[in-house]
């Protein structure tokens, strides 16, 4: 079938933004993953189609003191085999490896996924749990937003204005004892998307083992990754034992209000919440592993 | 005359293999016909309705259109409109009423796809909704809409199905009786009653269904991707009234099938179009989620009563099958007849098993993989666990008690063949470690193991022909209907061909299939083409040895029966350098080339005896029988529900292997659909009677990281047959049953309904009850 749609193909990020002042109803290409999808069923029609593989300096890593900054075009494949990310944010290279197929990372970037805002998704959540910010580029300027002050803003949505492109993906690197999980949880097929994700990082007091901070996220359950800082801070002073992380993942299950949908009913995902943010604080909760990663699903 | 046969038994790569992972072949997908003309289906929006009226008028002038079909050219061009392989119950395009939410209603022809498309949205259809039926009991139940007229068009080879049917919304009913069953009843210690429900499944191909059809001035030119384009072409030579011999349908590699493609759907709307077209080619593809309403699995509902004695044999059984046919009976007539396997490879003296294919407003129902098999096999194989708890006996035990034995009696009646079935019980089981404890815990995660047993008979009768031809240099072809489907069909009958005259693999073609050459075959289903297309290449290969014998003998001054056929061509016994070679052969003869033609009519018993069964399912089943076990260890994850299957083994007597390489790939593949269906796979519909999830990744199918860590494959062959037997599906029912028990038996729980989704599996833990000892 034939796709009624103008197709822009940029060379450069100003070029980029001039035509996005044109304001008209338009998607951004990058990997092409999920828009070539969402168009061939129809789910989107846009009037143009700005490719934006081709904009320059959009598809680096730079590793620098203290975070990792990625172009928005960098494949998650790339970030996957990179060896500066695998020493520095060995949890995300952990939660790559596991989404869709090789074939699809090799397409996918790390901005696409990001803007696609699926709610069925690995790496908001584990970026959220680090502390990732996103930088936007505008005709007017540029902005940092970190993904938990509200990027996300519903199923498919985000807070990128028409006119703003993601140009990177700022990743602080955790202290040094910090210690960092993602699992994934599929009820289906080895390749399906998550049913439950959990992210979690806890930061703690070397000497004494006394939390002083803890990120838990959940994807996959609701409209947008989901996160409680009241609960979060239950385990800050104390050590993150059993007790503590069944409480956490109690209020996290009870929080949450989980869509149903083909790959769990709300009521077998609130239960499936409670059981893997618990496994989660296990994984992290116990002596510093190595390599700072904790146990996967 | 002796024949070496040194190509058998060897694991050769797939001689389209390369081709296949390169992009290399050329799919029906592919093809395109210059000038060719778009076809797209229009389907019905409702699962059961009237059609008032169809108004095409606002397409009269519209640009780029140059052809429509509804029910009116259907009903001028056509000699028959009814298609169907034993009730023809079917017209490409919806007559009067539309009886499942997408049947074709209408269809287009026009200069492009956009076009074709957009004069689908013009046609104005009025429907008069009729009320709906899904579920198979509830089509049965007095009051229920009619779907079909229960007088209905037999084909006339198939006296034993009544005209009328019987009963509103039956297709065809199957009925079996042996022994006293009543009587058996009484005697027994024990009975366990359950009801086993299997979903419906799709079959998934990757390669989109497509076909290019061109009416020709007396007939038609057809290329399709078919699994019987033999079939094919007499019901299109039907359809239009004209001579077999007239139409001609060709079929390139296919891009996986499993039974989907064996009912003629696209290729009479396109031929249809051509002809309102004046005879311009028109290809119709459909996209993925599109191919989702063409077939299913029969889902099915099979309720077992089995009666054992106080030692744990069984002495009686009562089975109640109902496989859903959905809108149309396709293949259900002969599908229902598998309840014939409701017991599974046991002997039960005192059975009945009664069968109904049940229309309802679905999908129709096609051949799969398993065919009616995988549905009675899991309810046997779990209702075998169900015993074996209730009157404490280990699961194998039990199962080697019952087990028949070579001369045995199956449910026909027949006696059964040389099948092993303990030696395939210890294999299997032995594989896993079965004896080492059936279940273990670490943590949250519970071990367990599981085993099942087939046995799967073969479409009978059906028959093979082939003709194999010598070139003048040498080289050699055979024409034959098999279609190569990816199950390398392709590369096992060149070795047959080879083995039989001598030469290497390579030198062997075997041509995809074109009517128009080759002679007929059945189909490339039922596990029957290594065994039956096998057999008609030997009798081709022996046929074309015999002519060239007489030749070789003049030119070598010797008796035809002093020949020795070997790699260097024919020698006389004991003097091997006294020889010709092939070339030197067919240059003698002068013909420039030799052919022979051979045939196989699988349509009686081992024992010789024909195969058929009378009106209570006695006689004799089918022209072979296929015996497999399968065996496994799942883990269960107690506070999810989530299986995971650690190690299966499958162990099949095939006879002599052709290929061992392919014929294990045949037994991988068997077992990954055989894990999906139990443990994800199902094809949902919406209230009403849409399909839910028609995308791959709303129905998911297992990925290469679900094949268990461990996968054993062991072939035996007790008996040292010699004899070349199918295996392209006798894997699937015994995986699927076996990993049901195996989760069954890690939970405790008795589980009844497929798929065993992880919340299916965490609300049994958390509700359903233990598997306990009572009746």
């Amino acid at each position: 079938m034939r796709f009624a749609f103008d197709v822009a193909t940029p060379r450069s990020l100003p070029e980029l933004l001039t035509l996005l002042e044109a304001g008209d109803d338009t998607r951004l290409l990058a990997g092409g993953t999920a828009l070539t999808i969402m168009i061939s069923r129809g789910l989107v029609s846009p009037e143009r189609v700005i490719d934006i593989q081709h904009v320059d300096g959009l598809g680096d890593i730079e590793h620098g003191d203290g975070e990792t900054t990625f172009g928005s075009l960098v494949p998650l494949r790339s970030i996957e085999l990179d060896s500066g990310t695998a020493a520095s944010l060995p949890v995300l290279v952990d939660a790559l490896r596991h989404v869709a197929n090789v074939r699809v990372r090799n397409a996918a970037t790390i901005g696409g996924n990001i803007c696609e805002a699926d709610y069925a998704s690995d790496p908001p959540a584990v970026l959220m749990a680090l502390g990732a910010s996103v930088r936007l580029a505008s005709p007017g300027g540029e902005r940092i937003v970190a993904l938990d002050d509200g990027f996300f803003q519903g199923f498919y949505e985000t807070i990128v204005e028409p006119d703003e492109v993601l140009t990177a993906v700022v990743v602080p690197h955790p202290p040094a004892g910090a210690r960092a999980t993602y699992i994934r949880y599929v009820s289906r097929s080895a390749e399906d998307r998550p049913c439950v994700g959990v992210a979690a990082v806890v930061r703690s007091d070397p000497d004494t083992g006394m939390v002083r901070q803890l990120r838990v996220i959940v994807g996959g359950v609701a409209e947008t990754p989901q996160r409680f800082p009241d609960l979060e801070s239950r385990a800050v002073g104390a050590r993150l034992e059993p007790a503590i992380a069944s409480e956490i993942a109690a209020g996290y299950a009870e929080q949450i209000d989980p869509i149903d949908d083909i790959r769990g009913s709300a009521w077998y995902r609130r239960r499936m919440i409670d059981v893997f943010v618990r496994r989660a604080l296990a994984a992290i909760g116990g002596e510093p592993s190595a390599n700072g990663l904790g146990e996967r699903a | 005359m002796t024949s070496p046969t040194g190509a058998l038994g060897a694991s050769i790569q797939a001689l389209d293999g390369v081709s296949r992972v390169t992009g290399r072949i050329r799919y029906a997908s592919d093809a395109r016909s210059a000038g060719a003309l778009h076809g797209a289906i229009l389907g019905s929006p409702h699962a059961h309705a009237r059609i008032v009226s169809i108004d095409t008028s606002a397409l009269r002038g519209m640009t780029g259109v140059r052809a429509i079909v509804t029910s009116r050219q259907l009903l001028e061009r056509s000699a028959d409109p009814y298609l169907g392989g034993v009730i023809r119950d079917r017209p490409p395009v919806a007559l009067d009423k539309v009886r499942f939410a997408g049947e074709p209603v209408a269809a287009v022809a026009a200069v492009d796809e956009d076009v074709a498309r957009e004069a689908l949205e013009r046609i104005r259809i009025e429907y008069e909704p009729l009320e709906a039926v899904f579920d198979p009991l509830a089509a049965l139940a007095p009051g229920a809409p009619m779907i079909h007229e229960r007088i209905r068009r037999v084909v006339p080879w198939r006296p034993e199905i009544p005209a009328e049917a019987a009963g509103p919304n039956v297709v065809h009913r199957f009925f079996q009786r042996r022994g006293d069953v009543e009587e058996g009843f009484r005697r027994a210690a024990l009975v366990v009653e359950n009801v086993f429900v299997s979903p419906p499944v799709q079959h998934a191909a990757l390669e989109p269904h497509s076909t290019i059809a061109t009416a020709t001035p007396n007939g038609a030119v057809v290329l399709t991707a078919s699994q019987n384009p033999f079939v094919l072409q007499r019901q299109l030579a039907q359809l239009l009234g004209v001579p077999t011999a007239h139409v001609r349908i060709t079929v390139p590699p296919i891009g996986g099938a499993f039974g989907g493609r064996l009912t003629a759907r696209l290729e009479p709307i396109a031929l249809l179009l051509s002809l309102e077209a004046n005879g311009r080619p028109v290809r119709i593809e459909l996209n993925g989620s599109e191919s989702f309403a063409l077939g299913v699995q029969h889902p099915a509902r099979v309720a077992l009563r089995t009666g054992v004695d106080g030692d744990g044999r069984l002495i009686a059984q009562e089975a109640i099958c109902h496989y859903t046919s959905g809108a149309y009976a396709d293949t259900t007539p002969n599908l229902i007849s598998r309840a014939y396997a409701a017991t599974g490879p046991y002997l039960v003296p005192n059975l009945v098993a009664e069968s109904f294919g049940v229309y309802t407003n679905q999908v129709p129902s096609a051949s799969f993989r398993g065919y009616g098999i995988t549905q009675v096999c899991w309810a046997h194989e779990a209702q075998m666990d169900a015993i074996a708890a209730a009157v404490g006996m280990d699961p194998l035990a039990i199962r080697l008690l019952n087990v028949v034995h070579p001369g045995d009696p199956f449910t026909t009646g027949e006696p059964l063949p040389d099948l092993h079935y303990d030696d395939l019980f210890r294999s299997a089981a032995q594989a896993i470690g079965w004896s080492e404890g059936t279940r273990s815990i670490v943590g949250t995660r519970v071990r367990a193991k599981g085993l099942a047993a087939t046995i799967k008979g073969m479409a009978t009768p059906t028959t093979s022909n082939a003709t194999i031809r010598l070139h003048g240099d040498g080289s050699i072809d055979a024409l034959v209907g098999t279609v190569d489907m990816g199950q390398g069909s392709g590369t096992a009958l060149a070795q047959i061909v080879a083995a039989a005259l001598a030469v290497n693999p390579s030198a062997v073609t075997i041509r995809v299939p074109d009517t128009d050459a080759a002679p007929f075959d059945s189909m490339t289903a039922a596990s029957r083409s290594t065994f039956c297309m096998g057999l008609a290449l030997r009798d081709a290969a022996a046929r074309l040895v015999e002519q060239l014998a007489e030749y070789a003998a003049t030119e070598l001054e010797a008796a035809p029966s002093d020949l020795v056929l070997g790699q260097n061509g024919f020698s006389v016994r004991g003097a091997p350098t006294r020889s010709v070679d092939l070339v030197q052969v067919v240059r003698a003869s002068g013909r420039q080339i030799m052919i022979g033609a051979g045939s196989f009519i699988a349509d009686r018993s081992q024992d010789g005896h024909v195969v058929r069964l009378d009106a209570e399912g006695q006689g004799y089943g089918s022209a072979e029988w296929h015996p497999a076990v399968a065996a496994c260890e799942v883990e269960v994850d107690l506070d999810t529900g989530h299986v995971r299957v650690i190690e299966l083994s499958v162990a099949l007597d095939i006879g002599t292997v052709v290929n061992p390489r392919l014929a294990n790939l045949q037994v991988e593949g068997s077992a990954m659909f055989a894990i999906g269906q139990a443990l994800f796979e199902e094809v949902r519909y919406d209230e009403n009677g849409h399909l839910a999830n028609r995308t791959l990744s709303d129905y998911q199918m297992p990925s290469s990281r679900d094949v268990p860590e461990v996968l054993l494959v062991d072939f035996r062959d007790p008996v040292g047959s010699h004899e070349i037997h199918g295996v392209g599906e006798t894997a699937l029912p015994p995986v699927r049953a076996a990993v049901v028990n195996a989760v069954g038996r890690a939970i405790g729980r008795s589980m009844t309904h497929l798929p065993l989704t992880p919340e299916t599996i965490l609300r049994a833990v958390l509700t359903g009850p233990l598997v306990a000892g009572e009746p």
